[in-house]
């Protein structure tokens, strides 16, 4: 086994109390004390996340837009200076290589922002399949320097509050005027910072920061501190889970790629494939092939009931008369105590309202039930739960608190 | 991270606690396990009538990310289960020494019960966990 990777702020989540797990290849705070109360705080307040595992790479220079166009299924001939566009790597089968985010930062510049397992691979692809005027630098690495970048999450309809609190006044006038998926580079208590209305937990006022390490530290304490006024709280892994499962975005290895191999017309993600850009890009006709065959489509459920087991990525989705209708891919509590889920089903199974079974499997695997069980053995039961629509409503970030 | 623990029970390596009520064995799990669990989503009790050795797995409980077995601290018969935590499994995580208890089980041997670690036993251990915690750091 090779050692965990840590972030700069390790020490810091240790101070905090933090409980730390493995996470592709790194230690990261799972929770801080309770998971449910750090959800809660970032749909009612915000919450800070350590994203600082995340992948980010640069690319810049006059074919920087064209080479992502052909690597990339979101249109970048149509991202506008300052903004930043959600899109997908696709390999020549059409599988998904990672989800991925792009930020048009200069003309011809634009941060790549990566899952954490998916990095190196992806770093591997972009530089393999590279053109001639583009420059590829991972910002991870010690050799991008000064250059180097972290992602520090500020997320929650108090987020910007907390910000702009913090920065110059001309500053924060333009902070309160970014669009969302909007980017800015300015000044934060003196580190050179790129601050993006982006991130991944359903909330639409919500904060991604891009600072050089060096600065990780104090800026996590100084956000901590000033955000105290304003109910914001660390927040672990945990509730990133839970919170995104709320909001009904996918991970990718759940909802996207993963033993199910899914896509993103699976997950009414397909409007962020553009088929019709000028530009080809790989993978786009066996894309298209797939998307014809499909039947499958996701579905964000709430169980019924309280006290229930918690599915995972593989749990079996039945129907009422007991017929294998689907597949849990996530599922985690929700800020009110319930437990909410992610799945995919039968095309005619996904109407919202509609009751699903889900068996939540034990690790380990009783015998099958058989005349004459004994009082006490067990099997697992399908416990019901109801189709949810599909997304989160962004205008009541809490209304599944009901 | 800083955990209560009932100065009125004995306790296990493995988190549970005992407490003598009468001629009754009450447990559960400690504040210790409830915090490492973080919020409980799902409890599996034994059945009121079993017979129980001690240190088998007679209960499960779960969170969102992970999955314990609870041991029976000594060998008896099960007299009562607290069914109220099947619906409700975080009354573990509010008030694991009283409104939590899992299980009452009458013991074959009432004297089974000074086996188990005392309070200051169970509070040394947890300070050597968080030792090697630590110690895992550097």
């Amino acid at each position: 086994m090779t050692a965990l990777k840590r972030t700069a702020l390790f020490d810091v989540h240790r101070r905090l109390g933090a409980r730390m797990a493995p996470f592709a290849g790194w230690e990261m705070p799972l929770w801080y004390s309770s998971a449910r109360e750090e959800h809660l705080a970032v749909r009612r307040a915000a919450g800070l996340f350590d994203v600082s595992h995340m992948g980010v790479f640069e690319v810049s220079g006059r074919a920087a837009a064209a080479t992502l166009d052909h690597l990339t299924t979101n249109d970048v001939s149509a991202l506008p200076i300052g903004r930043a566009q959600y899109t997908y790597m696709l390999d020549s089968n059409g599988d998904v290589i990672d989800d991925i985010m792009l930020y048009r930062v200069a003309d011809t510049r634009y941060l790549v922002v990566v899952n954490a397992a998916n990095a190196d691979k992806d770093w591997a692809w972009f530089t393999q399949h590279s053109s001639e005027g583009c420059v590829w630098r991972d910002l991870r690495g010690t050799e991008a320097d000064q250059e180097r970048r972290a992602d520090i999450a500020l997320q929650g309809p108090r987020s910007l509050d907390v910000l702009c609190s913090l920065l110059d006044p001309a500053e924060a006038e333009t902070l309160k005027a970014l669009p969302f998926t909007g980017v800015m580079h300015t000044n934060l208590l003196g580190c050179d910072v790129y601050i993006a209305r982006t991130g991944y937990t359903g909330e639409r006022v919500a904060y991604e920061l891009f600072v050089h390490p060096q600065h990780s530290v104090a800026l996590w304490e100084a956000l901590l501190q000033r955000g105290s006024e304003f109910g914001v709280r660390p927040c672990g892994l945990a509730a990133r889970d839970s919170l995104r499962i709320e909001a009904g975005l996918p991970l990718y290895g759940h909802e996207l790629a993963g033993p199910l191999n899914l896509l993103p017309f699976h997950i009414d993600f397909d409007h962020f494939v553009k088929v019709n850009k000028s530009a080809d890009f790989i993978g786009k006709s066996a894309y298209l092939a797939r998307r014809e065959a499909n039947m499958l489509r996701s579905v964000r459920f709430r169980m019924n009931e309280r006290g229930v087991r918690v599915a995972k990525l593989g749990d079996p989705v039945l129907d009422r008369r007991g017929r294998v209708i689907g597949t849990v891919t996530s599922c985690a509590m929700d800020g009110a105590g319930m437990l909410i889920g992610l799945a995919v089903v039968g095309v005619d199974e996904a109407r919202e309202g509609n009751t699903l079974f889900v068996v939540a499997l034990p690790e380990r695997v009783p015998e099958p039930l058989k005349p004459f069980a004994p009082l006490g053995s067990r099997i697992p039961m399908p416990e019901p739960a109801t189709v949810l629509p599909r997304f989160l409503s962004r205008r009541t970030g809490a209304s599944s608190a009901k | 991270m800083g955990s209560f623990i009932d100065s009125s029970a004995r306790y296990l390596k493995t988190h549970e606690w005992a407490r003598r009520e009468g001629e009754e064995i009450v447990c559960g799990i400690s504040d210790y396990a409830q915090q490492l669990m973080n919020e409980l989503v799902y409890v599996e009790l034994p059945r009121a009538g079993q017979h129980v050795k001690a240190g088998d797995a007679f209960a499960v409980v779960e969170s969102v990310k992970a999955a314990s077995d609870v041991y029976a601290p000594v060998s008896g018969v099960v007299v009562a289960i607290n069914q109220a935590l099947e619906r409700n499994p975080e009354i573990i995580n509010r008030s694991p020494y009283q409104e939590g208890w899992m299980a009452r089980i009458k013991p074959d041997n009432p004297a089974d019960f000074e086996a188990l670690l005392t309070p200051e036993a169970y509070a040394a251990l947890l300070e050597e966990l968080e030792q090697q915690d630590t110690k895992e750091d550097h």
